[in-house]
């Protein structure tokens, strides 16, 4: 089937409070990032994602009401990850391999980027800022 | 206010790779992480997404876990398209001082690189092939356009919402 007939969501303009997506199945998601006195996207959560997307599985958007049942915290106490740890072993490597691509060490880095003059910039710099706090505190040791 | 609904980072983890891994499956093709980068009292996780249409999604959060609740204190959200345009959300470190809010210089500082931030232009390597792209548009150079806080949820539906209308078919109607 194709992902254009599956799906079949809509959005419709609500005024004073953004977009309001719903999904084929009926259910439906605020997208709360356009409400002008919260300047916050507090209101939108994973439901919103998930309502967008269509589901292989079944060939129907994914509802709300699902995705929460299969992800939320609130739901499932031992629906918890521990995710993948870095190793120091790559936690060097990748120390190294960023401070041969700015040749710098990471320390004179980490002072700048503090002060806002790194020279490293986006991904990298908070992942380089990131690794230099690891390796500083040898969390991993 | 906090974006994450989670008490625990392992709970936010969790719910991260099931957006990633089942969620987003129609529409990614490889997908990466999340990694965990401990110290002291913060985690960052990182992550990756390739989707279907070679696009990439990089993101990475430093959250520290308060009671029953997790806080970002610094984002960043890189979505490249095969073009080389990217946009860039990024959340660095803790808000600058207020300052003197009569003072135009600091206002100014405030309106430079704000607390919470977009950046939004195309990357060195294409940079090097497009003849006559402002210089703006190189990498970062560009301004720091402020935002509001944004969160992975977010960011995916700005994604999906500009990028994968054909695949979704959205439309939209008039109040």
């Amino acid at each position: 089937m194709n992902s254009d007939t599956r799906l079949g969501a809509s959005s419709t303009a609500m005024p004073g409070d953004g977009i309001r997506i719903s999904g084929s199945n009926g259910n439906s998601a605020s997208i709360g990032v356009y409400n002008a006195d919260r300047r916050e996207a507090s209101s939108m959560r994973y439901v919103a994602v998930a309502d967008l997307l269509p589901m292989e599985a079944t060939g129907y958007a994914v509802s709300a009401r699902q995705i929460h049942l299969a992800t939320s915290a609130s739901t499932a106490s031992e629906n918890e990850t521990i995710p993948a740890i870095i190793t120091r072993e790559e936690l060097a490597r990748e120390l190294r391999t960023l401070e041969q691509k700015y040749d710098m060490p990471s320390e004179a880095f980490y002072t700048l980027w503090q002060a806002g003059q790194a020279p490293a910039h986006g991904i990298d710099a908070l992942r380089w800022a990131a690794l230099w706090e690891a390796w500083r505190e040898r969390y991993l040791i | 206010m906090a974006l994450i609904q989670e008490p625990s980072i392992g709970k936010y983890a969790s719910r991260m790779k099931g957006l990633l891994y089942t969620h987003l499956k129609p529409i990614a093709v490889a997908t990466k992480g999340p990694r965990s980068i401990p110290a002291h009292d913060q985690t960052t996780l990182e992550y990756g997404i390739t989707f279907c249409d070679n696009s990439i999604l990089q993101g990475i959060e430093t959250l520290m876990e308060k009671r029953d609740s997790v806080e970002t204190t610094r984002y960043g959200y890189e979505y490249q398209r095969p073009s080389g345009f990217f946009f860039f959300y990024e959340m660095e470190q803790a808000p600058q001082p207020p300052g003197n809010r009569d003072s135009p210089i600091d206002a100014a500082a405030q309106i430079r690189k704000p607390y919470c931030h977009l950046h939004v232009g195309a990357q060195k390597e294409s940079t090097d092939r497009l003849d006559g792209l402002p210089p703006e548009l190189r990498e970062h150079d560009g301004p720091h356009y402020g935002t509001f806080r944004v969160s992975l949820d977010y960011v995916l539906v700005v994604i999906i919402v500009n990028y994968t209308k054909r695949t979704l078919k959205f439309q939209t109607s008039p109040s």
